[in-house]
């Protein structure tokens, strides 16, 4: 399986988190890491995001399809993102938040309870079952 | 700090080990990797190389004085890597070009404390950084590229 954690660009304060937008830096991240996703990815993926308006706004600049998944939401268990993920077929990407997704990545690559940090809007590309490989980090500032 | 670990290009075969030179391909590798590395690097950084030539020959693509290390030949253990590269104590950037397994060995230690070696395809580098959050200190994997994604 390959998998890809996105973690979802800079967003605004708010009191509703859910609801929070990414801010014009946020927007710009995203744009620029869908750009360097799309010339990297195969023909074929699915796009999974949690139905925080900052996670959906980051998968959008994919342009592609996106399907919501609730048990991506902020507070969502590695075990949540695995299996989210391990519904579909082929490359996965799932566009959600932290300390979750890093959490995911130390349970994939290192079967450790650990929290990894990943950067706003940064992507991991892991690929392999477990312990899985750590095929490529990109952050927007890197790009 | 920010450090560095730098696989060398794909080299082609000889009886020395030390003596591989790097491959055509090898050396489109590390140039792509050179390139964007200067990119990115602060202006000045510390360039650390195994003896061994073909890491020596990719860490020559940054142009950028050359220390070589002999710690950092095959064979070099995780502490060797860390000593060598002055982790996490050491001031700016370093860049520290040697072999598979041992930087996978000294990634896994340093960012997960784990034993088996990660992977780490032939001109790929990662970035790493440390830092003090919460009273905890931290490893930031900032990038982890290989050639065929530049």
């Amino acid at each position: 399986m390959e998998l890809i954690l996105w973690r979802h660009a800079d967003a605004e304060e708010g009191t509703d988190d859910m609801a929070r937008r990414l801010t014009r830096k946020g927007e710009k991240q995203a744009a620029a890491m869908a750009k360097w996703l799309r010339a990297h990815l195969p023909e074929d993926y699915t796009l999974l995001a949690s139905p925080a308006a900052r996670a959906q706004e980051t998968a959008a600049a994919l342009g592609t399809k996106v399907i919501t998944e609730k048990t991506l939401a902020p507070g969502a268990a590695p075990a949540a993102i695995i299996k989210a993920a391990q519904k579909h077929e082929g490359l996965v990407i799932v566009v959600g938040h932290q300390p979750d997704l890093g959490r995911a990545a130390a349970q994939w690559v290192a079967g450790a309870r650990a929290d990894w940090s990943i950067r706003k809007g940064a992507i991991w590309w892991l690929s392999g079952a477990p312990p899985a490989r750590i095929e490529a980090v990109v952050s927007p500032d890197m790009l | 700090m920010d450090l560095i670990l730098w696989r060398n290009g794909e080299a082609e075969e000889h009886e020395d080990d030390l003596r591989r030179r790097l491959s055509t391909k090898g050396r489109k590798q590390a140039a792509r990797a050179a390139q964007w590395l200067l990119q990115r690097l602060p202006a000045r950084f510390t360039l650390l190389s195994s003896p061994a030539l073909r890491a020596h020959q990719t860490a020559q693509t940054l142009g950028a004085p050359i220390k070589v290390e002999q710690s950092l030949a095959p064979g070099a253990t995780p502490q060797a890597i860390i000593d060598a590269a002055g982790w996490p104590d050491a001031k700016g950037a370093v860049v520290v070009v040697a072999h598979q397994p041992d930087l996978g060995r000294a990634l896994a230690q340093l960012v997960a404390g784990a034993q088996n070696p990660w992977s780490i395809k032939k001109g790929a580098f990662w970035w790493i950084s440390n830092r003090v959050r919460d009273g905890d200190a931290q490893v930031v994997v900032r990038a982890v590229v290989s050639p065929d994604l530049l």
